[in-house]
């Protein structure tokens, strides 16, 4: 698991934005527990933005206000449905480490959309049109 | 592609503005910046009416709103009004609505059938064809000051039109339509004349104003599918756009030649989705009608927005018009006029091919009236968003800095795509934009914009 951030640089409440090996991340600390989760929202596929937790200690989208859980990556507030992925994390002599996990999933979960839609001949698959496909 | 007017072996025209600025300086199209003050500047709209709405060909009418003889429209050309109508001969002709003798407005109708066109004020008289037919009290005139074959109406200089679109021109030095048009044809046979009839319009064209630049219509109309998802955001919460923001990014952004420019988009990969979604009694006369290149991308796409430079835009589009409909295809022709350098008169006509069932007429129309009529749910989004930008980039502040035109400019053309013109992969970017604001340039800084060596 490579080495992200020292965990002193990363405060209560405090997002940032870091990358584990190919795999962009959002590192947020809850309550003194570090936690990463994928750092492209899964509607839009933006960038989640580096900043504070909400109130209510969640992770918000900065286009479409989408919520997520830091803890789970569970959606709390559309108009994202689809959960952010769960790096895991440990923390080793004041280091956080995580982990990647896999290339290819990674990238089918997030940030690959926008990249495919501008190879030629590219088509949209059924499922990113709900009830239209 | 990119080749500036500076390269061009044309004279420049002077485009210098009232505090020394040149228009030749305020869009930079490698650059993706375009400067605030071409949205809101009376010099520059005195420009763009002079050079050209004055010179390049615009659109008139269709022909099936003049199905008979007698038959007129009341348009404007250049901020100019015009009456279209239909001779005896058959022949649709347009002039200057204008009196020769006072100038006053002759027809004052939008529309309708007329035997003569009687002038309200002193009663001169012209026939269909424009001539004038007779003077009151024309016995009071020494015949020598009275030539009428000298006093018909003023005719537009230059007319004609492309499979059914009617489209007249102020100036005689402006090449032919065809010419004009080019490639950009090719596109429009898709999507006006895609079966054996051909289309026609239904009901009248809607017509409103709008406290904006017609330039920010034009913006939009080259093909901008990035703004769906956070403009028509409370129609997407709805769930009436489909649930993923990049399901519409696909297809091409294509700059046909000229300025003219769209984009064409595939839809979800059902067989409903092809054909643009129209009916499938439809789709055989579609294949049997265009060249197998047309039908190819007829067959492969569900969307296509884009405009005719300078300002004839058209939306070939699905929506969902409600919660419980499916989603229903439309096309939609535009003109963004300009009545001034911050107000625009949006012209809005519906096409529907001339076999469509009653069925589908009835669909198509509810499906356009809910969603892009003036009070369509989407409509209503994009002018406040227009509005807004045209208020705050009238700011002396403000237009200190630049807009941004800068998406997805480092991907190469397309070397799969079937079309005429450059095409670029995906259609999500700012291309196409940026080349209609180099033809814009183009036409207000050089002296025969239609002329000459072109990227």
């Amino acid at each position: 698991m490579p080495a992200v951030l020292a965990v002193d640089e990363l405060l209560d409440g405090v997002v940032k934005l870091a990358r584990a090996d190919h795999a962009r991340i959002v590192l947020a600390r809850v309550d003194g527990e570090v936690r990463a989760v994928q750092a492209t929202c899964t509607h839009a596929r933006i960038f989640l933005a580096p900043g504070r937790l909400t109130a209510d200690k969640l992770i918000e989208c900065p286009m479409h206000g989408a919520m997520f859980s830091p803890l789970d990556g569970s959606v709390r507030c559309g108009p994202a449905t689809v959960p952010l992925a769960v790096h895991e994390v440990r923390v080793v002599d004041g280091m956080i480490h995580v982990d990647p996990g896999e290339p290819p999933a990674e990238k089918a979960a997030a940030g690959a959309a926008a990249a495919t839609s501008t190879k030629p001949g590219a088509r949209p698959s059924a499922a990113q049109w709900g009830n239209w496909g | 592609m990119s080749a500036t007017v500076t390269s061009l072996a044309e004279g420049r025209l002077d485009a210098t503005l009232a505090d020394g600025a040149d228009v030749f300086d305020l869009v930079d199209a490698e650059g993706g910046h375009v400067a605030r003050r071409i949205y809101a500047d009376a010099g520059i709209h005195g420009f763009e009416q002079e050079r050209i709405f004055r010179r390049a060909w615009g659109f008139l009418a269709h022909e099936s709103e003049l199905p008979n003889p007698g038959d007129y429209v009341e348009r404007q050309l250049a901020g100019e009004h015009v009456i279209v109508i239909r001779g005896d001969d058959g022949v649709v002709r347009a002039f200057l609505n204008s009196c020769r003798h006072r100038g006053m407005r002759l027809c004052r109708a939008d529309k309708g059938n007329a035997s003569f066109l009687r002038c309200p004020y002193h009663g001169w008289s012209y026939g269909r064809d424009g001539g004038l037919v007779s003077v009151f009290a024309e016995e009071l005139y020494d015949p020598e000051h009275l030539d009428k074959s000298t006093l018909g109406l003023i005719p537009v200089d230059q007319l004609d039109s492309y499979k059914g679109l009617v489209f007249g021109c102020w100036s005689t030095e402006t090449p032919p339509l065809a010419e004009f048009l080019g490639d950009m044809r090719f596109y429009l046979d898709i999507l006006v004349a895609r079966t054996p009839a051909g289309s026609e319009v239904v009901g009248p064209p809607q017509v409103w104003e709008v406290h904006t630049n017609w330039k920010f219509a034009t913006d939009n109309f080259t093909g901008d599918n990035f703004h769906l998802y956070t403009a028509h955001g409370s129609v997407a919460e709805l769930g009436m756009l489909p649930p993923d923001p990049m399901s519409l990014a696909f297809g091409n952004l294509v700059h046909v030649q000229g300025g003219h420019v769209l984009h064409i988009v595939p839809g979800p990969p059902i067989p409903q989705a092809e054909f643009f979604g129209v009916p499938n009694d439809l789709r055989p006369l579609i294949e049997d009608t265009l060249n197998p290149l047309q039908a190819e991308l007829a067959r492969n796409h569900s969307f296509s927005v884009g405009t005719v430079f300078p300002n004839l835009s058209f939306m070939q589009v699905m929506v969902q018009g409600s919660l419980d409909s499916p989603p229903t295809p439309f096309m939609s022709l535009r003109v963004w006029q300009p009545t001034g350098p911050t107000t625009t008169r949006v012209w809005s006509w519906l096409l529907v091919e001339k076999e469509a069932s009653p069925e589908y007429r009835q669909a198509t129309y509810e499906a356009y009236v809910r969603t892009f009529g003036p009070s369509g749910i989407f409509e209503q989004d994009d002018m406040e968003n227009w509005e807004e930008c045209t208020r705050v980039n009238k700011g002396a502040v403000a237009q200190r800095h630049n807009l941004h035109h800068g998406m997805a400019l480092h991907l190469p053309p397309d070397p799969d795509f079937v079309g005429p013109g450059t095409a670029w992969p995906g259609s999500y970017g700012e291309r196409t934009q940026l080349c209609f604001y180099d033809e814009w340039k183009r036409w207000i800084t050089v002296a025969h914009p239609w002329a000459g060596e072109r990227g």
